[in-house]
């Protein structure tokens, strides 16, 4: 499974929180300063973490070519 | 302002963001890659740390006055400089659309002084004015009517997210960037509006941040519009010039052009550019516009990397841009933003005068209020064109002719040159305003 697929499973689940936290219209006219930034404090563990399990995959996966790739040369030396 | 020129003033309060923007090259890096104005230091006050002068925009536009894909481009733009600036140490404080101004067919950022010093682990500031000011409006513009976009002018900050998200399509909901940015976005707004929480509680770290940026701006690209079956699409097909009658009519207009010269000319009802870019080429600044926002997008997509002082907008000239904003004085109205030296008014008097109902007096004192000089062309009624607006409708117009016309722009201009277009039966003039007795 690639990290774009995982990105997209995990962000569905927010996806679904959002029809479930369904937007009212807001009453009062005060500065939405707050509601952003728990936003991004959320987004940006999620988002940030998946860029963190890409590059970590990326790495196993290069890890891995390594290894299979002297496996096959040794018996031809 | 002094002297109708536009200075900045950097005040002891904003002096280390602003050395900072300096030494660390972030300024420079930008300016190089012709993201943000220019700008040069002017003899410093008394009361300020800098004088900024920035390089001046001939011609101020606004968001609401924009086509799909320049709104996104500048969506891009801001959000290519937030990312060069957190590289920089240092992040935009605002992300308002009223930013980014168009010069030479790019967006470019004119808000020298919208840095401040980056701090670890403190939110961004502007993520909520980005959502309201580009990301909704270009969501809308996308899913449901690229007219939506004039909603920008009745909101002024940005659309609101809980209003965008009940005008989207409920399949939206299910888009993962949309629902994060836009729809948890505005659940979040009215969660927490009431339960102010002091800043410092909320922390992210950079690579957090850098993947929302990053997040917004492939939500930003991945959106689209494409104009399709536009009443304008096949308008000159369908015209009364044979192909040499049309060569003619772009000979005579470029005529008309030099012989005026002008350092800027306005194109009304530009379509698809073809005769606004017969000055853009020439290097003179052009500001092209129509209402259909299609052949808007159309001619920006066009001129867009050809690098032509030229300016596509979304203008509805029965009912052109107002003053908006508080006591009318933020963004000013179309009017207020002339008088230019030139315009073209081609095939587009008898919209305006059987199409709309304007009599001939009335186009004609508002073109002497726009500009110095006009070239405009008249259409009889026997043309196709004429024909077919008249087709399903009362013939009213009764003083629809060549001579009640010359009779109006007697009025204000003189005639310096009247032309008519060979192969066709319609007219040209070149017209010159009468000072004021």
């Amino acid at each position: 499974m690639t990290g774009t697929r995982k990105f997209e499973i995990s962000i569905i689940v927010v996806a679904l929180l959002a029809v479930v936290v369904s937007p009212r219209p807001a009453q009062a006219y005060l500065d939405p300063g707050n509601g952003s930034y728990f936003l991004q404090v959320g987004l940006a563990v999620i988002l940030g973490g998946l860029v963190a399990i890409r590059a970590y995959f990326t790495r196993i996966k290069h890890a891995l070519a390594r290894f299979f790739t002297r496996r096959k040369s040794e018996p031809t030396e | 302002m002094e002297n109708g020129k536009l200075f900045r003033q950097v005040n002891d309060f904003y002096r280390t963001d602003y050395d900072q923007a300096v030494t660390s090259g972030l300024y420079q890096t930008l300016i190089d890659k012709k993201l943000l104005i220019p700008h040069q230091e002017v003899a410093p006050r008394p009361n300020a740390y800098r004088i900024l002068r920035p390089e001046q925009i001939p011609f101020i536009s606004y968001p609401y006055e924009w086509s799909f894909s320049q709104l996104q481009d500048a969506a891009l733009v801001t959000l290519e400089i937030q990312l060069i600036a957190l590289e920089h140490g240092m992040s935009l404080k605002d992300a308002s659309a009223y930013n980014i101004q168009f010069r030479n067919g790019r967006p470019i950022f004119i808000d020298t002084l919208s840095f401040e010093t980056y701090v670890p682990g403190r939110p961004w500031v502007a993520y909520r004015q980005f959502c309201q000011h580009f990301l909704a409006p270009l969501a809308l513009m996308s899913y449901r009517d690229v007219r939506l976009s004039q909603l920008l002018r009745v909101h002024i900050d940005g659309l609101p997210l809980d209003l965008t998200c009940r005008l989207l399509p409920f399949r939206c909901r299910f888009n993962p960037e949309l629902a994060s940015h836009l729809y948890l976005h505005a659940a979040t707004q009215k969660r927490y509006a009431a339960r102010p929480k002091p800043v410092k509680e909320f922390k992210l770290d950079l690579v957090g941040l850098r993947a929302i940026i990053n997040s917004l701006a492939s939500t930003v690209r991945r959106l689209r519009w494409q104009p399709a079956g536009t009443e304008w699409a096949d308008y000159y097909d369908q015209t009364n010039y044979s192909p040499a009658a049309f060569g003619d009519k772009e000979k005579l207009v470029a005529e008309m052009i030099n012989e005026i010269s002008p350092t800027a000319i306005w194109d009304l009802g530009a379509n698809s550019g073809k005769f606004s870019r017969l000055a853009s080429r020439r290097g003179i600044l052009t500001v092209a516009m129509d209402y259909d926002p299609a052949a808007v997008e159309k001619l920006y997509r066009d001129i867009r990397s050809t690098g032509e002082p030229i300016l596509p907008l979304v203008i509805d000239l029965t009912n052109p841009s107002p003053a908006i904003g508080w006591a009318h004085q933020e963004r000013e109205s179309l009017t207020d933003r002339g008088p230019v030296d030139c315009v073209l008014a081609l095939a587009l008097v008898h919209h305006l005068a059987i199409g709309n109902n304007v009599p001939f007096d009335s186009i004609v004192s508002y073109l002497a209020e726009l500009s110095r000089s006009v070239i405009i062309e008249f259409i009889p009624k026997r043309d196709s064109q004429v024909q077919r607006l008249l087709a399903g409708r009362q013939d009213v117009f009764s003083e629809y002719d060549q001579a009640h016309f010359e009779q109006a722009l007697a009025g204000r201009f003189t005639t310096v040159r009247r032309s008519s277009i060979p192969g066709s039966e319609r007219t040209l003039y070149l017209l010159k305003l009468r000072p004021a007795s």
